[in-house]
């Protein structure tokens, strides 16, 4: 290639990262996520998903709310949106009750997803359905 | 004017103000349909009374210093 020529430009995957204990959960939302066109990162625990959020630029994050115990899902979900102010970022929950949603909001998340609202299909589709804000 | 939602309208009012302030909200009736519509509107904190000061001070002094490291971060 000649100097004076421009580098072509590749787009830069969208990445998505999944939080989830269960195999087939994260099985059926990598496929959701990989039919979008995203490459997709997941997790089993903490360790392993804050490593991911270090090596990563992430532009979606669907976290369970119950990752090694109750409600440790949050405070994960809160450092993505923090790091990755332009990503959609959801907790997916069992329940969606008062104290849910309040931990969502104290930990600065943006979007709670119920488990029992839909297929992993309409679960990644409304965590990217949320507008992005900076 | 019905005042039931006062709350979350002035919320709303006051995160379309710019520059933004932070916005928390103290409620004594917290329930899945005004908690999902404050979780919608992005609010930055919300406590069921009764709240103890430390609680809010703790929650304020933490937000404050999160949008100034945001802000710092960002220059």
């Amino acid at each position: 290639m000649k100097r004076d020529q421009a580098m072509p430009v590749f787009p830069q995957p969208k990445v998505a990262l999944v939080v989830h204990r269960d195999l087939a959960m994260i099985s059926a939302l990598q496929q959701s996520f990989t039919d979008r066109g995203y490459t997709v990162v997941v997790a089993r625990d903490l360790p392993v998903a804050l490593l991911a959020v270090t090596q990563h630029h992430l532009n979606a994050a669907l976290v369970s709310s119950h990752i090694a115990e109750n409600g440790d899902g949050f405070p994960l979900a809160g450092i993505i949106q923090r790091i990755f102010p332009e990503a959609q970022v959801s907790v997916l929950a069992r329940s969606v009750d008062v104290p849910e949603l309040l931990a969502a909001i104290n930990h600065g998340v943006r979007k709670l997803v119920d488990f029992h609202s839909g297929d992993a299909e309409f679960l990644v589709g409304s965590t990217l359905s949320q507008s992005t804000a900076a | 004017m019905e005042r039931q939602n006062i709350g979350l309208e002035l919320a709303k009012a006051a995160m379309q103000q710019n520059p933004r302030p932070v916005v928390m909200l103290c409620t004594g009736y917290a329930d899945v349909l005004n908690s999902r519509a404050a979780l919608d509107l992005h609010v930055d904190y919300m406590a069921t009374k009764p709240v103890e000061l430390h609680e809010l001070l703790s929650a304020l002094a933490s937000l404050l210093a999160r949008r100034a490291a945001a802000k710092s971060g960002a220059r």
